[in-house]
């Protein structure tokens, strides 16, 4: 049998003893049981927690994996069966049985394996709707906590490829290694009941190559991984850095020089994949060696035993085979182990993700709880008083309502009639708890002084940002200077209630709101943020607007056309062909950098908060564009107060307060 | 899927080495697993022989039923050795040769990319060619190294079984011979059958994994808006919507796997039972008989496994389809002159462009005096940095041409190594207008100082020599020339906050300069530079009114002599000019009050006769930079 690279468990198994079925399963769920515990080094233990809800369909995957296993080895079995018996010139009706057996046994192998295939994955991505599900939830609330810097996009699009690794490591590593543990298993008590001999030789293949190997393998795996993403980064750093000024670079003849700086990290990169190459070259021949060797061990034995007839020629064959037909299963176990190492760390980043977010539900629970009973005697289907239950109901309004686009589910939430209140409830956790503080909206702009005031991540040993004192009040305009790492977002962090305090105080209508290890009270100073590269939604423009609204979701022609002009939208939605309703996002209309944060300024101002916090909003665009939207940022309002913060000392110019971080 | 493989094998010669590599080890492989099925059918005939009636049945007919069963054994034995040793190497080598390919591939890359025109480098193009030259290539890595040497051995394995089978038994051959057609056969027809399916289904499963995506990437952006869990919860309805795509998807890949499983399976029972049958009446020796049993599924199996590969392949054919049409591109003729006046006069007539986006601009006729600062004004969107490309002859126009002057006298001032045109025939030319896509791109290069809006990182290296980078192995200049520019450029409080001043070593993770320090250095570096023409792509960018306007009144003076061309959507910059260009009307027209006399009048006698008028004084300028004066 050639090894061919195919690495799909019980595919080309091919053995005999209809005996072992039953044996097989015992044995198989307790090697698998086993096994958790084994690689539990690898995080399998916490995995397969995590598919506890879904044993069943699990069971019934692994259960078919070995019917199909078995009908495998079956077929090979008794068509070895069957040349041994016609050998003896046996009447052509005795064979019969041999020929229909061998017949089903390639149909239910087939079948079987549909079933397996299909029923362990629908497992696996149910389990997936959850995780993505409680990683939003775990997600924003590091965000809420300030354990995630708002900017930090890193951080979030490396979520989406954990969870597609998550799944890898289910689909390609944990179901397929259980599977070829339990038929190589079976193979290895199947041989020992035919011949005492096969079965040890086999335990101790199998012993080497399905738990040591893929156990250090796993381990490897996991210690080159970090060296493969380092380099894997490192790369396509010097491949961005190179194509985003190619231009300047080809005129100082320092093209070249980048190109052999990225040639550099390319070799770093091959480097630490030829490390990966060589190892699964390594187990592949492992299992090659390892199975061959049983085979040549139990035929040089086993002719012996034929010989003194202490084991039957037919018998022979079968355990002869046998090691030979668990080669790719064999193999498929290293690429398994590969698998699980290289999705440890992405899988352990979402585990951790998952453990604040159970216990961010947990306190979501018990603070909406409260809530309801404090809410309901002041309730009457006012903004403060509508109960988490209101915002529950219309939550799964929004999940019924199914009408696709995530932005449209927060429109059927808006749409209900809701209040602000409502859509409030829709906070999860601590910040409900606190919601009941809650000024009534709209509200004004009070004076906010910052004294002396330090911030820091939590984690962090040294401040941030310190030292700072500032004033800000309806009207006013502050632009906030400074090199990167200076901390100026940090300091809109602060102003967002998203980190508290680690010296000086604030206070709000001279009043002290918050001194040293306090937030900003929840809900005090409501704010719209503005980011540097706003995310639109996979949605219409209206929708991508009306996601902000305070009054619902159902703002008036008036204020979103108000909300246009005043970002400098109203001329560029009257290219449009759809106006308003032209689809953007990802899977809409590429909007240029410029257009995109106009819209997110439209979507801030008709927040229609107080504070307007804006994060370098104009970092990526080019200079006339920049100086549009930055200007429109900073545009005179008698009622609000901006704060927006920058590099660029030109917009200093527009400012009424500058403030200096270095 | 269309064959990538003769583009493959054009661009990345490793490509050949893997297939022949793959080839060789494949055939080695199957050699020896022929035999390793050969030794363990006769072993196994031997020990049925000793129970069997052997007057009435045939149990050995295959060659070496005469070697003993030790040599068999020994041989068995080689065979195993044999193949770990070439699943180690087939391994090793595929994974080898798709590094190879996909460097040399990378290498095509980057190399169309230096060579062709700015535009298809802009940062809308850059996105997709950071895809392209990242995951694209690995893609295409993982598509050479697994599903090609699949390929191969499906091309072998099958005619090796089946000569085996010819020579051993033919009626088995014939039945392999009749059904193994069937599994590419179904293979495509079931491909054909439910591509339109799945596609549609793959496609969806694609956009609703998008929309967890786009939850998750505008997340800070609910976070603030508190509306996290209605979010949340539709979050949730996408991922179920997700799960159901994906299984529908799914189940199709599955139910054709299961086809031609059933079908590889049912032809090998087909084999068995006949040889079966064909034994009972002794019509088969035992040994011939285990031989087919074992061989005949290798033949299935290596055709089977291209097929579950198909899937991986994908990913790679799409990269190496992206990179043939970028490397099938015309590359920017290279241009052979190298005499060129310098300071350079240069001008535009009637040029047009098309984007790859399909945008089209038609730029007015713009005319640039030698030695004098032009500004360009106009809309965003107007052409201006396009123009400046043009300039730089990173671009060359679709239509129409952009021209410089060929030096005035021969050997004369700073113009284009001398002695390459007889010298009469040089007066003749001398101030004629040549097309610049004639001139060397990296003569012209190397005349050009610029500071584009789109600025490479700090590299590793110190201030110093990024600020000395296009100097070229000119001295360093004097201490007051520094002090000017630095003043001059605004750089002056950069560097005193630095903690080795010049000498500080800046780059990624050690010390990173902000964009708009790094703008002002690539201004100093330009300027420092010397090089007689210099293209300024909104300089004072991001600098706030009372710096620009320091570092207008000091341009004029850092860069006189030299043609200076500038754009900005700004006013400030236009008292330093010359020559005022709006690109929204087109007209040039000469500079207000602010521009001295004699510029001025350069600056409207913008023909090359006054370019060589200039010329002298100009190369007086240059070997004597304007700094130090």
């Amino acid at each position: 049998m050639s090894v061919s690279s195919e690495r799909e468990p019980s595919s080309s198994a091919a053995a005999t003893g209809a005996a072992g079925l039953g044996l097989a399963t015992a044995a198989g769920s307790g090697a698998a049981a086993a096994a958790a515990g084994e690689t539990g080094a690898v995080g399998l233990g916490r995995l397969m927690r995590l598919l506890r809800p879904w044993r069943r369909q699990l069971l019934i995957a692994l259960v078919a994996a070995v019917g199909a296993a078995f009908c495998a080895v079956a077929l090979t079995g008794t068509a070895a069966w069957l040349i041994a018996t016609a050998a003896g010139q046996v009447p052509v009706l005795t064979l019969m049985v041999a020929i229909v057996l061998v017949r089903a046994c390639g149909v239910g192998r087939g079948v079987l394996r549909y079933v397996e295939r299909l029923t362990g994955h629908a497992a696996v991505l149910t389990m997936l709707v959850t995780v993505r599900r409680q990683l939003v939830g775990g997600l924003a609330d590091r965000l809420r906590h300030g354990r995630l810097a708002l900017t930090d996009a890193g951080a979030l699009t490396r979520v989406n490829t954990d969870v597609d690794e998550l799944q890898d490591a289910f689909l390609r590593g944990v179901l397929p290694y259980l599977a070829s543990l339990v038929v190589c298993a079976a193979a290895t008590v199947v041989s020992g009941i035919i011949y005492p001999l096969a079965g040890l030789v086999l335990l101790v293949a199998m012993l080497l190559s399905m738990i040591a190997v893929p156990l250090l393998t796993a381990r490897a795996t996991a210690a080159d991984q970090r060296a493969l993403v380092r380099a894997r980064a490192e790369r396509d750093t010097e491949v961005a850095t190179l194509l985003a000024a190619s231009d300047g670079m080809i005129i100082d003849d320092r093209w070249r020089q980048g190109v052999d700086r990225l040639s550099t990290a390319e070799q770093r990169l091959q480097g630490a994949r030829d490390s990966e190459n060589r190892r699964s070259a390594l187990t592949l021949a492992l299992a090659v060696a390892v199975t061959g060797l049983a085979c040549v061990l139990i035929v040089g034995a086993g002719l012996g035993a034929v010989r003194s007839g202490s084991l039957s020629p037919v018998l022979l064959a079968v355990v002869v085979l046998l090691p030979l037909s668990l080669t790719d299963l064999v193999a498929a176990a290293g690429d398994c182990a590969a698998a699980l190492g290289r999705t440890k760390a992405a899988a352990a980043r979402v585990l951790g993700l998952l453990d604040t977010s159970a216990a961010d539900q947990g306190s979501g629970v018990g603070g909406a709880g409260g809530r309801g009973v404090g809410g309901g005697p002041a309730g009457a289907g006012s903004a403060g008083g509508s109960g988490a239950g209101v915002g529950g109901a219309v939550v799964d309004g929004a999940g019924a309502g199914g009408s696709g686009a995530v932005v449209d589910g927060a429109s059927v939430d808006s749409a209900g009639g809701s209040t602000a209140g409502a859509v409030d409830g829709a906070v999860a956790g601590s910040a409900v708890s606190r919601a009941a503080e809650r000024l009534p909206e709209p509200a004004r702009m009070p004076v906010v002084q910052l004294r002396d005031v330090a911030v820091r991540w939590p984690g962090a040993e040294v401040d941030a940002v310190s030292g700072v004192t500032l004033t800000l009040g309806p009207g006013r305009r502050v632009v906030v200077l400074g090199p990167s790492g200076s901390g100026k977002s940090t300091l809109l962090a602060l102003l967002l209630g998203l980190l508290p305090l680690s010296r000086g105080s604030i206070s709000v209508d001279g009043q002290e709101v918050a001194g040293p290890g306090d937030p900003l009270p929840d809900g005090l100073l409501p704010a719209a943020w503005l980011s540097p590269q706003a995310h639109l939604f996979d949605s219409t423009i209206e929708r991508n607007l009306l996601l902000a609204s305070s009054s619902g979701g159902t703002a008036s022609k008036e204020e979103l056309e108000k909300a246009c002009r005043a970002a400098g939208l109203t001329n560029w939605i009257k290219t449009l062909p759809d106006g308003l309703q032209t689809a953007v996002g990802p899977g809409g209309l590429a909007v240029s950098g410029g257009e995109r944060q106009r819209i997110a300024l439209a979507r801030a101002l008709l927040a229609d908060r107080p504070l307007l916090l804006a994060d370098e909003p104009a970092a990526h665009l080019d200079a006339a564009t920049a100086d549009h939207v930055t200007a429109a940022v900073l545009a005179p309002d008698p009622v609000r107060c901006t704060v927006l913060v920058t590099h660029r000392e030109s917009d200093a110019d527009l400012a009424d307060e500058v403030l200096r971080l270095s | 899927m269309r064959s990538v493989e003769p583009a493959l094998l054009r661009r990345a010669p490793a490509v050949r080495s893997l297939l022949v590599g793959s080839g060789l080890v494949a055939a080695i492989g199957t050699v020896a697993v022929i035999g390793q099925s050969w030794a363990l059918a006769r072993l196994l005939a031997t020990a049925l022989a000793g129970t069997l009636d052997s007057a009435s049945v045939l149990s050995a007919a295959l060659p070496g039923a005469g070697l003993s069963t030790g040599t068999t054994m020994m041989i068995l034995a080689g065979c195993v050795l044999v193949r770990v040793v070439t699943a180690w190497a087939g391994e090793r080598m595929a994974g080898r040769a798709a590094a190879d390919a996909a460097g040399q591939l990378r290498a095509e890359v980057l190399n169309a990319l230096a060579r062709g025109q700015s535009r298809y480098r802009s940062a809308a193009a850059s996105t997709r060619h950071q895809v392209l030259l990242t995951s694209g290539l690995d893609g295409m890595q993982a598509y050479l190294s697994r599903y090609l040497p699949a390929l191969v051995q499906a091309a072998l394995i099958p005619l090796a079984v089946l000569l085996v089978l010819v020579l051993v038994d033919p009626l088995s051959a014939l039945i392999v011979l009749v059904t193994l057609p069937l599994i590419p056969l179904f293979m495509a027809l079931i491909g054909w059958f439910t591509q339109r399916e799945t596609a549609a289904s793959l496609r969806r499963a694609e956009t609703l994994s998008g929309r967890f995506a786009d939850v998750v990437a505008g997340l800070p952006d609910l976070v603030v808006l508190g509306r996290v869990k209605a979010l949340a919860t539709a979050v949730g309805d996408a991922a179920e919507r997700y799960r159901t795509a994906t299984l529908a998807t799914l189940r199709i890949a599955f139910l054709s796997a299961m086809a031609l499983e059933l079908l590889a399976t049912l032809s090998t029972a087909l084999v068995a039972v006949t040889v079966g049958l064909r034994l009972v009446h002794g019509g088969i020796a035992v040994d011939v008989a285990l031989l087919v049993l074992l061989l005949a599924p290798e033949a299935y199996l290596a055709l089977r496994s291209v097929g579950t590969r198909f899937h991986a392949a994908a990913d790679g054919v799409a990269a190496v389809t992206a990179a043939t049409e970028l490397l099938d591109r015309a590359p920017m003729p290279a241009g052979e002159r190298t005499d060129v006046a310098a300071p350079p006069a240069l001008r535009t007539s009637k040029v047009g462009l098309t984007f790859p986006d399909g945008r089209r601009l038609a730029l007015p006729d713009v005319s640039v005096p030698a030695g004098a600062i032009t500004v360009v004004r106009g809309a965003s969107g107007s052409g201006k940095s396009t123009l400046l490309n043009l300039l730089a002859r990173l671009d060359l126009a679709d239509t129409g041409r952009t021209e410089t002057t060929l030096p005035a006298k021969r050997g004369s001032g700073a113009g284009g190594p001398a002695g390459e045109w007889p010298g009469e025939r040089v007066d003749e030319q001398a101030g004629q207008w040549i097309d610049l896509a004639d001139v060397s791109g990296e003569q012209w290069w190397a005349q050009v100082g610029w500071c584009g809006q789109r600025l490479p990182g700090d590299d590793s290296g110190t201030l110093r020599e990024l600020l000395l980078a296009g100097r070229g192995g000119s001295t360093e200049p004097t201490p007051e020339r520094w002090q000017r520019v630095l003043d001059g450029c605004a750089l002056t409080d950069v560097v005193a906050e630095l903690p080795d001043g010049l000498d500080t070593r800046l780059g990624r993770g050690v010390r990173e300069l902000s964009t708009g320090q790094r703008r002002r250095v690539a201004l100093a570096a330009a300027v420092l530079s010397d090089r007689p023409l210099v293209l300024l792509d909104e300089p004072t960018e991001a600098l706030d009114a009372d710096t620009e306007n320091h570092v207008v009144q000091a341009l004029p003076a850092m860069v006189a002599g030299r043609t200076v061309v500038i754009t900005s959507h700004r006013p400030a910059l236009e008292s330093a000019a010359d020559q005022l260009i709006d690109l929204s009307s087109a007209d040039p027209t000469a500079a207000g009050p602010q521009a001295s006399g004699e510029a001025a009048e350069t600056a409207r006698d913008a023909v090359p006769p006054a370019a060589s008028t200039t010329q002298p004084a100009v190369a007086q300028q240059i070997s004597q930079p304007a700094g130090v004066r």
